[in-house]
Formats: structure tokens, C-alpha cells, sequence
């Protein structure tokens, strides 16, 4: 019984919303709404991102890290080291330089530290392109 | 053809070409300025929604995947569109609720209703259309006026189409309620003319 009102009344109230039509904006909406995106865009154009460092130097960089932090946790690596020594020069005489010993610990800890400093930029960085993005 | 139509505009805007924009806009901004206007009730506002569906069109196009029509995925932007802007005017989405659904007459209020003159039968609906709740608005004009399936609208609103179905049928009680309030005075005055 309540299908066939229903029935009724789709076909009656079908008919009556189609008579009453759709509504319309003001005549000059779309030369309106052009005229922003335009302008939206020439802004864009302006500001378009470019990055300091590419997406290949940074896979360079994570190469050349990889391997560097490879060596120095798998490979033979000494940890008391004398960088002066390397060169090879004589400086004994002028000036005197001291030995500089670093423990596993401490690097450990840097690396450790430079890992999170590198997410915390990744992080703010994300955080304020969302804030300002257009979408 | 229509759909066949919108996927080559889509593809010309995304290549960044205007005109096609322009297009696109001049094809669908009556029905989107129609469920902006029924939902927020205001000319200007719903204007200013129009505008932001379109912008939002233009800058998200290329997330268009083709699963639904893209008249489907432009409502839905419609509808948020006008949600959002309700939401920050701190405007109520609720409806009222109807119980006596049962004691009318739909055959009776076709009569009452084929007894107005055109233009006061118009006038009365856009009335009642004006009096619905956001939510009814649009259920109502996507599946009457724009003859919209269960599963489309479900697509707009998001929700399931048995929600759709539910909300419907509620929906087509209050407008019977306000068709019978509107409508039975309009006739009286018409007798009274006579």
C-alpha cells in the first residue's frame, strides 16, 4: 500500500521539481571564475618548487653515506686515528697538532644524531608544504 | 556521448587549456549552482561555492580516475563544498522528523496541485525546496530532478545505497508533509480568487 503512495508520489513530484527547473548563476560567473584560475596560475608559475639539491644528488649522497657507514660498522676500522699522520708532512717542527682519538660510541651517537636532523627537516618540511599548498 | 565528452574535456584541462574549462563550466554550472543554492539557501553563498567546486575541479582534475561519470565526482565536490561551508557558518544540517505519512493522499495532492496556475505551482515548490533541510535538498534533487540512481547518490553523499534508500524515504515524508502545509492554503486563496 505505502509502495504504490510512494509510487504516486515519485511520478507526481518528478513532474512538479522539473517544472521549477534548475537555478543559475549571474551571467558573467565562468569570465569571473577564468579570470581567478588565471591569475591562480600566474602566481603558481612564480613560485613553481625547485629543490637546492636534486633527487639524483641526493641519492649520491645517500650512496656515498651508505658505504661510509658500511665500512665503519663491517670493515676494519680503526678507531683511534691520526688524520695528520695520513698527509704525511713534517708539521712536528712548526706547530703542534693534537691527536684526535674518536670511540665507536661517539660515533655512533653522531651518525645517530644526523639521521634524526635529516628526518626533522624532512618532517617541517612536509608539515609547511601542506600549510601552504593551494589543493 | 556526454560521458565520451567530458573525458576528452578532462583531458584537454589537465593539459592546462582554459577554453575547455570554460566549457565544462558552462555544461554543469546550472545543476551545481542549483544543489549549492538548495543547500545553503543563499544566492551569493552559493555562488561563492560554485566558484570553489570549479577552482577545486581545475586543481584536483588529474585525480579524476574515470571510475564513476564525472558529473558523479562533481557533485560529490558540490555537496562537501556546500557541507564545509555550512559547517564554518555553524549552520544546521538537521532535518525535523514526520510521522503521519500515512494519512496522505498523494493522488489528492496532484489534484490540489493541477488546480494551481503554473506559476504559483512553481513559485509553491521552489518554496518548499527552500524549506527542506540541506541533506533533503539534495537527496531530493539528485534523485527527481536529476534522476540519479540509489548507487549514485550513495556515491555523492557517501554512504552505503541502503542508507540512501532510508534517508529517502524520510526525506520524501517531510516534503510530503510540507507539500500538503504549502499547498492546501495555495488552493483555498485560489478558490477565493475565483
Amino acid at each position: 500500500m505505502e509502495k504504490n503512495k510512494e509510487k504516486e508520489f515519485d511520478v507526481f513530484f518528478s513532474k512538479a521539481i522539473k517544472e521549477v527547473g534548475m537555478e543559475s548563476p549571474s551571467l558573467d560567473f565562468t569570465k569571473k571564475l577564468l579570470a581567478k584560475i588565471e591569475v591562480k596560475q600566474v602566481k603558481k608559475t612564480h613560485f613553481v618548487y625547485k629543490p637546492i639539491i636534486t633527487k639524483y644528488a641526493w641519492g649520491i649522497i645517500a650512496a656515498v653515506f651508505l658505504v661510509v657507514l658500511g665500512y665503519i660498522v663491517t670493515g676494519d676500522y680503526q678507531s683511534n686515528m691520526s688524520w695528520w699522520s695520513a698527509f704525511n708532512l713534517d708539521l712536528k717542527w712548526h706547530i703542534k697538532l693534537p691527536e684526535i682519538s674518536i670511540s665507536k660510541t661517539y660515533i655512533y651517537c653522531f651518525i645517530g644524531f644526523t639521521v634524526f636532523l635529516g628526518l626533522q627537516v624532512y618532517l617541517i618540511k612536509q608539515h609547511h608544504s601542506k600549510q601552504f599548498s593551494l589543493r | 556521448m556526454s560521458q565520451d565528452q567530458d573525458q576528452n574535456y578532462i583531458k584537454s584541462i589537465i593539459m592546462g587549456d582554459t577554453h575547455t574549462l570554460a566549457l565544462l563550466v558552462e555544461k554543469y554550472k546550472h545543476m551545481v549552482f542549483t544543489l549549492a543554492f538548495r543547500m545553503v539557501k543563499n544566492r551569493e553563498e552559493a555562488e561563492e561555492v560554485l566558484q570553489d567546486v570549479f577552482i577545486k575541479v581545475y586543481n584536483a582534475v588529474d585525480s579524476y580516475n574515470g571510475d564513476a561519470k564525472f558529473s558523479t565526482w562533481l557533485y560529490k565536490i558540490a555537496y562537501n563544498k556546500s557541507l564545509d561551508y555550512l559547517k564554518k557558518q555553524k549552520r544546521s544540517l538537521d532535518t525535523f522528523s514526520v510521522d503521519d505519512y500515512e494519512n496522505m493522499d498523494f493522488a489528492e495532492m496532484e489534484n490540489i496541485t493541477r488546480n494551481i496556475e503554473e506559476k504559483e505551482r512553481k513559485e509553491a515548490i521552489g518554496k518548499i525546496l527552500k524549506e527542506l533541510s540541506a541533506k533533503d535538498s539534495v537527496l531530493i534533487t539528485l534523485y527527481y530532478y536529476e534522476e540519479l540512481s540509489l548507487i549514485e547518490i550513495a556515491k555523492v553523499m557517501d554512504l552505503s545505497p541502503n542508507t540512501v534508500k532510508v534517508q529517502l524515504h524520510r526525506s520524501r515524508k517531510r516534503l510530503a508533509k510540507l507539500l500538503k502545509e504549502k499547498l492546501e492554503p495555495e488552493i483555498i486563496q485560489g478558490y477565493g480568487k475565483k
